[in-house]
């Protein structure tokens, strides 16, 4: 098929064009209402994490013995747990964790697994049907299974958090990762780098990755929500932060046991988390079918 | 048979077309006017972009979400398309009114057999039954000169080869009876033998069956070929009708012109015969000049063009042109500015002396076909490349020509490293070159560089001009790294391209811009050889002449030996020295240029050579067909691989029986022609030459 | 001979819905005499001349002007168009004169020529005069002589066998019961590529036979 020989709008300086691709981004932020509402409960959250200490009225960790199990009240706006504390602090700081080890976790998993799938998508063959196993065998046990393992064997700690979620995650990235390499590889300008003599290092790395950043980022977007997810499901199974840490996640699973008695201690975490999450989901949602529309 | 004053099947009266974007709406076609009368072939051509997709889309009511018809009439058999509701635009569509694309896949489901697709046109729109509906499509099979109808029918669509699936798509359009058919580019995905039958289907079909047909294509050869009638579309306008003579003899609009005189002809001899590029390029439907679309490109532009823009009007009878000066065009009037050719003398001919660059001996690549049992089973082997020897020498230009699945990527990428030869030997400046890519030395790689042919993928989307340039002369060190800018900026001005292009990013460029870019970065290192793969088939005509001439230029100012890879034999000729046939992973033919388009021919050039669609109505041109498809690589066929198709095997004693037995010798025809038959010199030189121009059949 | 070398395929056709209002625009724009009605997949359900579209007074007697204008307006072709039953058809493998014969015996001007029901073409009287030019070699110059002779085996044999001794081309050949006359028959011939005189001469010497027209067109 020929090609469209049309003079095309821009000829700007390359510097520039970075402000403007960034420019552009952000105009596709706002041009879908969906990803704004999402952006904006995020912003809130990060807002709230940064400045906890100064919103939240009391001390996370501190115990008041004659305010157990207690509903709203004027004191503690969303109540206490079973050791007395406050909910609203504990919620305020609870997003510190969660903010922190989400990122992480899910930086960790892109970096590993997009080390994987360029790798295997690159040289095909054995390398790839090695590495492609590997992946497939973790993928196919239960998530809530693997973590259960991992943290059993290496006990709970916020890093072992990071660890566990890493090596969950890896291989969807990778899977992801892969596919992509196998179609850019296809690509007439890899061959052009192979006819220099490129090694394959640089053109994984310098020729197909850069065209591959736009699904990765995307993905690793709805991989935070999920991260978040996990981490809170980790809190709940008790593998996740060793209290008294306020973790979301954590606190549902101990105010479950009073769920009869205060069932607003286990709401507000899980609110919370449902949030943040479905906030995650918005936005790159809301990005991806922007930015595919008039295709 | 015809009624006096007939109805044209279809009449465009100024139509205007445009989509919504996100920036506006772009105005696709704005005034396109023509009549198709019953049986009579009409004729779209034009360049990428320029709305003739768009104009079909619009009479089938195909445009999409966001398209929309803004001005215009559209009469079908006298009736107004555009006010017609859905239903009713969907009865008309099946019933008299049928599409095929270039894609014969977008008209075929691939999880449906044959046969059942084409019954259910019958079954729905005409209520037949099952039964009846099945003798009529194998009947209309038949009619497409389809081999074995009966079990076509059975199979799926893909397990037919891309002719075939066309023809199919043929005669499910015209299963109904359509008074119109349209074919929006139906061979450009095909092979040249292959297009050369279908495009005799449509021929005959016009005849027979008194369809009207609008075809719309690129590609001046074939719309040389099929049509009665011709109208020209430049950036969303007709700029020119009339018939196929006059359009492409006596053109009324600078634009055709200049189309007219960037296609390489196949009759024409090298020295004398310069492809004229079209300078600048098409505007974008956004920025569209004030008064005449073309002015800006156009070499006889006159104050009066930036002003007004012209109407097409009747400039002699039955000839519209959109023109204020077309009577002058009419009148050859316009000559074309010299300073559009590079100037080529002493360009190094075949000079005896010229040493050898490239050789290549006895070469082979295979590669391992999955065996069809599971476990143990014998090997096979796809046979790419089989036992091939061609040479390239200094300066001067290889062509290597063949079809689809003749070899001649294989045999290039080979050559380059990106596959590993199974056998034979390769010698590249007298250095082995038998080994992959990554195990050769830098200098020998920096010595061989490559030109590949999709523009839109021969770039990282990723990164500037600029730096894809400097890549390989940072690589390769050919200049200090202070320099590096500078070079590379003097490498852009090499392509005719400006200062302003060192940072921009793919994605601004246009498809010639890119392909020029991907030239610079080829010879950027200053290689001794460079590989063309198919460089300029995905370019646009006026296009492709600039970027032939650009490769022609650097050539001579740097000396560099060329390989080029083409399917399409007019373009090979202007532009090599040498050529190699090839079919089925063998050569066939090799020898210099002139001596490959006069006889004596191999059996295949000579088909080749007939099925080229040539875009001048004037030249004569022998009918050979080959029958069947190209066999598979995986088994070729035993003795001469061409035996199964070869139309000359009469000519040999009891029906050519030694062509299945026994591998052809080579004959040679003079020290540098060879000719891979088995049918003596004698007979082949007795062959007539395949393209004649009528006056030449008249003098003698 | 047949139906299909001289039928008009693809001919102009409306659906049943279509208004009377815009057929009649249709049929008198574009010159159409006579428009087959169809359905799905061009399955003739009827036809319409430029009689048909002409409403009966009858129906329009009881109404008052106002009336009529609406009653108009919304009449589509199914209510006034010959139904399929009524509308005679041909097939394409007809000899075309047994369509003519048809056209004559029912005094109609065309026919709709359908297989299975599909309309494929309309055979129309012009046609029929088209093939008549055609058989007649209107176009070519040529000697057109026109025979008298006895109503009677051989004779036509005779002349014919005039000719070819001759080593003409015949053009035309064609013979009718001589009008007026029993018992005789009138054969015309026309001939290429000779002279007036020396056919007259060679013809008028065919015995039992005589020369009554001849002329060169």
């Amino acid at each position: 098929m020929a090609v469209a020989e049309t003079t095309s709008g821009s000829a700007t300086r390359g510097g520039a064009d970075g402000w403007r691709q960034v420019w552009e981004g952000i105009s596709i932020i706002f041009r879908s209402g969906v990803a704004v509402v999402g952006l904006v409960i995020i912003l809130f959250w990060i807002f709230v994490a940064i400045f906890a200490p100064l919103i939240a009225p009391h001390d996370p960790l501190a115990q008041d013995s004659s305010a157990i199990n207690q509903g709203p009240s004027g004191l503690y706006p969303l109540g206490t747990d079973n050791l007395g504390r406050d909910m609203l602090s504990r919620l305020i700081y609870g997003s510190r964790t969660i903010l922190i080890l989400a990122p992480v976790s899910v930086l960790a998993s892109v970096a590993v697994g997009t080390f994987l799938g360029l790798f295997g998508g690159y040289f095909g063959g054995l390398v790839d049907e090695i590495v492609m196993r590997v992946l497939d065998a973790i993928m196919a046990f239960p998530t809530i299974l693997l973590y259960l393992i991992i943290i059993s064997a290496i006990g709970p700690s916020a890093l072992n958090v990071v660890l566990a979620i890493t090596f969950v995650g890896s291989p969807g990235v990778a899977r992801l990762v892969r596919s992509l390499t196998l179609d850019i590889r296809t690509r007439d300008y890899i061959r052009a780098a192979e006819t220099r003599g490129e090694s394959p290092l640089h053109i994984m790395f310098f020729e197909i990755l850069p065209n591959a950043r736009g699904p990765i980022i995307i993905d690793s977007m709805l991989r935070v929500g999920y991260a978040i997810f996990s981490i809170g499901t980790l809190g709940f199974l008790g593998l996740g932060l060793p209290p008294p840490t306020p973790d979301w996640g954590g606190m549902i699973s101990e105010a479950r046991k009073f769920i009869w008695t205060n069932p607003l201690g286990v709401l507000w975490p899980a609110l919370a988390i449902s949030s943040l999450v479905v906030a995650l989901n918005l936005f790159a949602d809301g990005l991806r079918e922007e930015s595919t529309r008039y295709n | 048979m015809q009624q006096p004053r007939d109805i044209p099947v279809l009449s465009v009266e100024n139509l205007a077309i445009s989509y919504e974007t996100r920036r506006g709406d772009v105005r696709a076609v704005r005034d396109v006017s023509f009549e198709i009368q019953r049986g009579e072939a009409h004729s779209i051509v034009g360049e990428s972009g320029c709305g003739k997709s768009t104009v079909a889309f619009g009479i089938v009511n195909f445009l999409g979400r966001n398209g929309k018809i803004v001005g215009g009439r559209i009469l079908f058999q006298g009736r107004d398309l555009v006010g017609h509701s859905q239903e009713e635009l969907r009865k008309l569509r099946g019933d008299r009114i049928a599409m095929v694309y270039q894609d014969p896949m977008q008209a075929l489901n691939p999880s449906m057999r044959i046969g059942d697709q084409m019954a259910e046109v019958l079954i729905v729109h005409r209520g037949m039954s099952k039964e009846d509906a099945r003798d009529r499509c194998i009947h209309m099979l038949e009619q497409v000169h389809m081999p074995d109808p009966a079990n076509v029918m059975r199979r799926y669509p893909h397990q037919l080869s891309g002719g075939q699936q066309q023809r199919v798509v043929i005669a499910m359009a015209l299963l109904n009876d359509p008074a119109l058919l349209i074919m929006d580019e139906p061979t450009t995905a095909l092979d040249v033998t292959v297009e050369a039958t279908v495009l005799d289907l449509v021929a005959e079909l016009q005849t027979k069956f008194d369809t009207a047909i609008m075809y719309i294509s690129h590609n001046l050869g074939v719309v040389a070929r099929v049509s009665d009638n011709v109208g020209v579309m430049y950036a969303g306008e007709l700029v020119e009708r009339a018939t196929v003579a006059n359009v492409y003899l006596r053109p009324g609009h600078p634009y055709t012109l200049g189309l007219m005189h960037c296609v390489p002809r196949l009759g024409m001899d090298k020295a004398d015969s310069f492809l004229y590029p079209i300078r600048g390029r098409v505007p974008s439907p956004s920025n569209l000049p004030p008064g005449c679309v073309f002015e800006p490109r156009c070499d006889f532009g006159r104050p009066i063009c930036r002003q007004k823009c012209p109407e097409l009007r009747e400039v002699e009878p039955a000839h519209w042109a959109r023109c204020h000066f077309a009577e002058q065009v009419l009148a050859g009037e316009l000559e074309l500015s010299p300073d559009l050719v590079p100037d080529l003398e002493g360009l190094a001919r075949r000079g005896d002396g010229a040493e050898t660059v490239l050789s290549v001996e006895h070469a082979r690549t295979y590669y391992e076909a999955p065996s069809k049992q599971l476990i143990g089973g014998e090997k096979q082997y796809v046979k790419a490349v089989d036992d091939v020897s061609v040479a390239a020498r200094k300066g001067q230009t290889l062509g290597i020509v063949g079809e689809s699945g003749c070899g001649k990527s294989t045999l290039v990428k080979t050559v380059i490293g990106l596959e590993t030869p199974t056998g034979g030997d390769l010698e590249f400046m007298g250095m082995d070159i038998s080994m992959p890519v990554s195990k050769r030395d830098l200098d020998l790689i920096k010595d061989m560089q490559m030109v590949f042919q999709n523009p839109d993928s021969t770039l990282n989307p990723s990164f500037s001009v600029g730096s894809q340039i400097g890549r390989p002369l940072r690589r390769f060190k050919t200049v200090p790294r202070n320099q590096v800018r500078a070079e590379v900026i003097r490498l852009l001005s090499m392509m005719r391209l400006g200062e302003n292009y060192y940072d921009r990013l793919p994605r601004q460029l246009s498809g010639g811009e890119k392909q020029r870019v991907g030239i610079a970065r080829a010879i950027a290192g200053r290689p001794e050889l460079v590989l063309c793969d198919e460089p300029v088939s995905a370019l646009d005509v006026s296009v492709q002449a600039a970027v032939l001439n650009l490769l022609l230029e650097v050539q001579k100012e740097m000396g560099t030996t060329m390989a080029f890879i083409a399917h399409d034999l007019s373009v090979v000729r202007f532009f090599c020295d040498t050529i190699a046939v090839m079919y089925l992973g063998q050569i066939v033919e090799f020898g210099p240029a002139e001596a490959i388009y006069a006889p004596p021919y191999h059996p295949y050039t000579e088909a080749l050579l007939s099925a080229v669609p040539i875009p001048d109505p004037r030249m004569e041109q022998k009918h050979i067909r080959l029958s069947g498809a190209v066999p598979s690589a995986l088994n070729p066929p035993s003795g001469c691989r061409f035996h199964t198709r070869c139309p000359r095997r009469h000519l040999l004693p009891d029906g050519g029986k030694i062509c299945e037995l026994e591998v052809p010798p080579w004959r040679h025809a003079t020290d540098e022609h060879r000719i891979f038959c088995h049918i003596p010199l004698e007979d082949l030189r007795k062959m007539d030459k395949v393209v004649t121009i009528e006056e030449e059949t008249h003098a003698g | 001979m047949l139906v299909k070398d001289y039928m008009t395929r693809h001919p102009s056709m409306a659906e049943p819905s279509m208004s009377v209002v815009d057929a009649q625009r249709y049929m008198w724009e574009n010159g159409i005499r006579h428009l087959p009605v169809v359905g799905d997949g061009k399955r003739l359900v009827g036809l319409v001349t430029r009689q048909t579209l002409l409403v009966d007074p009858g129906r329009l007697g009881s109404l008052d002007v106002w009336e009529i204008s609406r009653y108009l307006s919304g009449l589509a072709l199914k209510d006034v168009m010959i139904k399929a039953r009524d509308v005679i058809t041909a097939e394409q493998d007809t000899a075309i004169e047994e369509a003519a014969r048809v056209m004559v015996e029912n005094r109609i001007g065309c026919l709709p020529v359908v297989e299975e029901d599909i309309v494929i073409g309309i055979i129309s009287d012009t046609d029929l005069l088209t093939q008549l030019m055609e058989m007649m070699a209107t176009r070519v110059p040529g000697v057109r002589v026109t025979i008298r002779m006895p109503d009677v085996k051989g004779e036509l044999g005779k002349l014919v066998g005039a000719i070819s001794a001759q080593g003409w081309g015949i053009l035309a050949c064609g013979g009718v019961p001589a009008p007026k006359q029993p018992e005789t028959w009138e054969a015309v011939v026309k001939i290429r590529d000779v002279p007036r005189d020396d056919v007259v001469a060679v013809l008028a010497q065919v015995e039992g036979q005589e020369i009554v027209d001849v002329r060169e067109i």
